[in-house]
């Protein structure tokens, strides 16, 4: 299974990711609060910190909803939310059990959101920027 | 709300003096004409503060001003401009800052944000979203910039809530002082920060929830990929890799090498010990690589002094500019010392190109006899002594001694002390120079420096590398013509708005032209705009703001350089050679007629019509016939 691998030392808090997480996801609008992947930036110290889904083998989410709401993707690894059984605000069982804290709220749409890896082509990955003299860029997928 | 993508179409208006704000559509008229960002928010001074209005009482407006590719992808879209009439040179002022605050103000609901007035006691303003409310700020008052900060957040509950605000050096109105947000990004010019210190407005704390629409998605991601490809096609071969590792510090080993690096106040163009200083020194101190929202080159690196003798923790910065005139300028060799100055610069909320223009001035003026130790309270202000560059910085901040003549700038200062001292007080209309160095070796930069409406200032146009390339030396020869076209160049994105820093960079594979700003302008908002509407809307912007300037009482003699710029280089390229009087006259009175304006300077009433502006005419002329 290929891996959205995040290295936060690489992170330099420009939040591109933030941003076109939240276009891709929507009809070309900006908001980096409905993004699926979160950057902790401090800008007093200069440290940034991405969070996004970690694809766990034994995600926590999907075991702690008790309406059953979420399913992992074995292709992907990542969990998918059913709208129709998914209890939304009135629970928030899958955003508290989650230790990354990468699953979000939507509040728009009263519903759990994370990270869907694009379905497989995260475009986040792409506009993260490898500066030629650091050994990478803060997300990859592979 | 918003007739195009990328403006949110909302104007929130501050009114102190009766602690009450309303929220009015955008002018889509202005957008339609001056898009957004300076552009838009010269009309909105022009139209809305009298002339001859004292730039510290409450009839000044100090504006907030974002574009319509502020926070929408654009590289370096994170970026908004302040504007207001400048209480240093009484002229108009517009003031940059990247960072985070411009996407949160944006995302908040507001295309621009005008406050008027003043308050009765230290203020801050709390903005979510559509609440907003003019909170207390007593407690405030006298804190430095950095713990302000951290504490409004702490305040407001809320740690990814944008804070915009000033420091100790605002509150006390000097005219060095600055509007900081983000701990390190400044509105950093023309005492910007006393305009807000005389509202008694210590800060903005901005938090926002909304989505900024995009007219044309597909479009932008086109125009994206493509730029995005010509970085990866230039990264390597061009100066763009060593942009990226260096940041702007980088740029004092080309401003040494052509002579134009500002040294022991401006006296020389080259520094013999640049090496210390200069962006491979820099990159050895620096300890994360750090960009401002949507910007993929991150410039905004965060250095750390190696000394345990200086400030312990990483800052944002020292930049360029700073390392220039806090370093070469004032002759001191150490970058760890360069980096405590300016800490101490932005917790107080200092200008670190006025402090070090006017600390240089005040060393030469003790090096001269004409300020002795009784006037700098016993301070050995001789050049290369970094510790009295750290008291003078906390003196001027606090307005002690010499500090609060120092506070008022290099022109008011030189004015006070006299015996001669005017003839190295480097400004242009007040505002003191940064840090390229004109004369002979450059006479462009002379000309920009001459012409900038702010006064003396690089980021209207940098001909840098331009002028040494490609035009004759020592001469006026097609100065004009590069001058205008390089402003021409950065003024859609001034309007639009994004960082210049990378209109410059992406400049080197000939990208980031009219046609790009017209391309990506027509995709995020849905209007049609040509390459046509980008000469335009220059021509417009240029002539707006000179109307200002005219309208204050700005005439040709004002668009002058300090008498040291006008004396044969003693040393460097240019030895023996000068940019006298007469050759800044050529170029100004070619650059007047590029503009369409009078000998003098003077946007004639017909040259504003034929630009759609017969009403900026008839508040100058009195009326159009």
């Amino acid at each position: 299974m290929k891996k959205l691998v995040i290295d936060s030392k690489l992170c330099t808090g420009c939040r591109y990711c933030e941003a076109i997480c939240s276009f891709e996801h929507s009809d070309g609008a900006i908001a980096p609060n409905k993004a699926r992947v979160r950057v902790r930036e401090n800008s007093f110290t200069g440290s940034s910190i991405t969070v996004a889904c970690r694809q766990c083998a034994k995600p926590r989410c999907v075991d702690a909803c008790p309406h059953f709401a979420l399913r992992q993707d074995l292709v992907l690894g990542i969990p998918h939310v059913d709208r129709t059984s998914c209890r939304g605000a009135q629970c928030l069982a899958c955003v508290q059990a989650c230790p990354h804290g990468a699953m979000f709220f939507d509040h728009d749409q009263g519903l759990p959101v994370t990270c869907d890896l694009c379905a497989g082509d995260p475009a986040c990955v792409k506009v993260c920027r490898r500066y030629p003299h650091l050994p990478g860029a803060a997300l990859s997928y592979g | 709300m918003a007739r195009y993508g990328g403006y949110t179409g909302k104007v929130l208006r501050v009114d102190l003096t009766r602690r009450r704000s309303a929220v009015e559509e955008t002018d889509w008229n202005t957008a339609d004409r001056l898009i957004g960002g300076r552009g838009y928010a010269a009309k909105v001074l022009f139209d809305e503060v009298p002339a001859g209005a004292d730039p510290l009482s409450p009839e000044n407006k100090l504006i907030y001003a974002t574009g319509p590719l502020t926070a929408t992808l654009v590289p370096g879209s994170g970026r908004h401009v302040m504007v207001t009439k400048s209480p240093e040179t009484g002229f108009f002022l517009d003031s940059y800052a990247g960072g985070h605050f411009a996407a949160e103000m944006k995302l908040a609901g507001y295309d621009f944000i005008i406050i008027e007035g003043r308050a009765d006691r230290p203020s801050y303003l709390s903005i979510r979203d559509s609440q907003v409310e003019i909170r207390d700020a007593t407690h405030l008052w006298g804190m430095k910039a950095w713990d302000a900060e951290t504490r409004l957040k702490q305040e407001v509950g809320d740690e990814k809530a944008r804070v915009s605000l000033i420091g100790p050096a605002g509150e006390r109105l000097s005219n060095l002082a600055i509007v900081q947000n983000d701990y390190y990004h400044q509105c950093a010019r023309g005492g910007i920060g006393a305009v807000m210190g005389s509202k008694n407005l210590k800060a903005l704390v901005v938090r926002g929830s909304q989505a900024i629409v995009i007219a044309h998605p597909k479009e932008l991601m086109g125009w994206l990929s493509q730029i995005e490809s010509g970085v990866q096609a230039n990264m390597l071969s061009t100066v763009i890799a060593d942009r990226m590792k260096m940041g702007t510090p980088l740029t004092s080993n080309m401003t040494n090498q052509i002579g134009i690096l500002p040294t022991k106040n401006f006296l020389y163009g080259d520094y013999g010990r640049t090496s210390r200083i200069d962006g491979y020194a820099f990159r050895e101190k620096v300890t994360a690589d750090v960009a401002c929202y949507c910007c993929n080159l991150g410039c905004a690196k965060m250095a750390k002094a190696t000394s345990a003798d200086y400030h312990r923790d990483a800052i944002g910065g020292p930049e360029y500019e700073t390392i220039a005139l806090l370093g070469a300028n004032c002759e001191i060799d150490s970058l760890d010392a360069v980096i405590h100055a300016n800490a101490l610069c932005d917790s107080f909320g200092l200008d670190t190109v006025g402090a070090g223009n006017v600390i240089a001035w005040a060393m030469e003026c003790f090096e001269r006899g004409i300020l002795t130790e009784k006037d700098t309270g016993g301070v050995d202000l001789r050049f290369g002594n970094a510790r009295a560059v750290f008291t003078m910085i906390e003196m001027i901040a606090n307005r002690e001694g010499l500090g609060d003549l120092l506070a008022n700038g290099v022109k008011i200062a030189a004015k006070q002390v006299g015996r001669g001292s005017e003839e190295f007080a480097m400004h242009v209309k007040g505002l003191e120079y940064p840090a390229y160095r004109p004369g002979p070796v450059s006479p462009a930069f002379g000309l920009v420096y001459a012409i900038t409406e702010r006064g003396a200032c690089h980021r209207r146009a940098w001909p840098t590398l331009a002028e040494q390339a490609t035009l004759e030396p020592y001469t006026t020869d097609g100065r004009a013509a590069l001058v205008k076209k390089l402003y021409d160049q950065r003024i859609p994105w001034h309007c639009a708005l994004t960082c210049d820093v990378v209109v410059v960079l992406y400049g080197v594979f000939d990208r980031m032209g009219h046609a790009d700003a017209a391309a990506v302008l027509s995709a995020v908002t849905g209007r049609d705009t040509t390459e046509g509407d980008m000469q335009m809307l220059c021509e417009r912007v240029a002539t707006l703001v000179r109307a200002y300037n005219v309208r204050e009482g700005a005439t040709s003699a004002d668009d002058t350089l300090a008498p040291r710029s006008f004396a044969p280089d003693i040393r460097g390229p240019a030895e023996g050679k000068t940019l006298t009087r007469e050759m800044l006259d050529v170029m100004l009175r070619e650059y007047y007629a590029l503009r369409g304006w009078t000998s003098e300077g003077v946007p004639t009433a017909a040259r504003l019509v034929e630009l759609g502006m017969a009403d900026v005419a008839s508040a100058l002329m009195g009326g159009v016939h």
